[in-house]
């Protein structure tokens, strides 16, 4: 029952207005829409030179006569040519010839020790200076001051009485400090039971100035 | 087919010579064919869209897709099914679009404007038409589309399920779960009746 009563609602309710007549309407879309499609190449490729023409617009002007500027660096697109310009030959050909050369010596280290001036060899009699020995207050020593430069210390080593073979001896040296350029000048001398000793200390010799040099002066004549 | 188109195809010839035709590129074949088919094909784009408007310019649509995939009917079905069917599909693809559900006002003032001269009588007959006509706006667009097909425009099953593509018996299905769904809504009017 309710289903005939819906069906027959829904014919009741179905009005539907006079349909207009479109035949005009579409024949005329038909033909615009032809026309586009038969045109539609012209279009395109009215759009891409219309593309390339903007495109050239924006390049800057220096960049349009310089080509290389526009190639473009393909990575990955081609193989790698180096393989194939360079033919395999054999490993013999392409190795260099070479010497057989022994093997270089090493190169040899020089080490420079810097030691200290090595002591003027003396003989075991000989003076010594400033060398503290456990006989020095028993040595007959004799300080003379020789024009007020003191003497502070001086240290005598005799000869042993095997080694005496007279009442008379004498000794001396002379030292020359190259730093300071002072010259010490020492002799000791035994005659019987006197001993007498000289040392002097003389600063550095001034030596003459050089003719031309700052310090050579020509006195003037009268 | 209406008188109108029934007159113009006995002077053009029959569909399938004018479809012939057609798909070679004769215009005016196609033309005859527009003119013997147009008022159907409006016909069912109003009652799925509800207003002149939309149906007009989905029937221009509809023929003019027509024309530009006429190459490829191959004849499986009848020239009016495939010519319903790209009008279904419009109408479906813009009431997606829109997502509107209700009848548009023009659609009432159609209704109302030959009652305004009528008695009390049409005037109860209108208003139960406009209830009607909003509940079947209110189902869904795939549900909608079976109560226009079969109950508004008495197309078998077969041709229902070709115009949308799926099976009898899937027509058959949708087409009682569209009734089940507009029963409930005018459950008033079917009592009084019942009553």
């Amino acid at each position: 029952m309710n289903e005939d009563r819906l069906s027959e609602l829904i014919r009741e309710s179905d009005h539907v207005p006079e349909s207009p007549d479109c035949r005009a309407a579409v024949m005329e879309r038909i033909r615009t829409s032809d026309h586009r499609r038969s045109f539609a190449w012209a279009y395109a490729l009215a759009a891409i030179l219309a593309a390339l023409a903007t495109t050239w617009a924006f390049i800057p002007r220096a960049q349009r006569h310089n080509p290389v500027v526009n190639v473009v660096k393909r990575a990955h697109s081609e193989p790698k040519q180096i393989a194939e310009r360079t033919p395999l030959t054999p490993e013999v050909h392409r190795k260099p010839a070479t010497r057989q050369l022994p093997d270089a010596p090493k190169p040899r280290r020089r080490y420079f020790v810097r030691l200290s001036p090595r002591p003027t060899p003396r003989p075991d009699n000989a003076v010594a200076v400033a060398e503290p020995t456990p006989d020095v207050k028993k040595a007959p020593v004799e300080i003379i001051p020789a024009n007020d430069r003191p003497i502070a210390i001086a240290i005598v080593k005799w000869p042993s009485k095997e080694e005496q073979d007279s009442d008379t001896y004498s000794y001396g040296y002379t030292n020359r400090d190259v730093r300071t350029g002072q010259t010490t000048e020492c002799r000791v001398k035994r005659s019987g039971d006197s001993v007498e000793i000289y040392m002097e200390s003389k600063p550095e010799a001034n030596t003459p100035p050089m003719k031309g040099s700052i310090g050579y002066e020509t006195k003037p004549s009268v | 087919m209406d008188g109108r188109g029934q007159r113009l195809l006995e002077l053009a010839g029959s569909v399938g010579e004018l479809v012939a035709r057609a798909q070679s590129g004769d215009a005016r074949a196609f033309d005859a064919l527009v003119g013997a088919h147009q008022d159907r094909v409006f016909a069912l784009a109003y009652r799925m869209m509800g207003n002149v408007e939309d149906a007009a310019d989905i029937q221009q649509e509809a023929f003019v897709r027509a024309w530009r995939s006429l190459r490829k009917f191959r004849g499986d079905a009848s020239f009016a099914t495939w010519l319903h069917r790209i009008t279904v599909n419009l109408c479906l693809g813009r009431k997606r679009r829109r997502k509107e559900e209700s009848l548009e006002p023009s659609v009432e003032a159609e209704l109302a404007a030959p009652a305004e001269a009528g008695a009390p009588a049409q005037l109860e007959i209108l208003e139960r038409a406009i209830a009607v006509r909003k509940a079947i706006a209110g189902l869904p667009a795939h549900y909608r589309v079976l109560i226009v097909l079969r109950d508004m425009e008495d197309r078998p099953f077969d041709e229902i399920a070709s115009i949308l593509g799926c099976s009898v018996q899937s027509a058959r299905t949708r087409e009682s779960k569209a009734r089940k769904m507009l029963r409930e809504r005018l459950e008033p009017y079917l009592g009084e009746e019942s009553l």
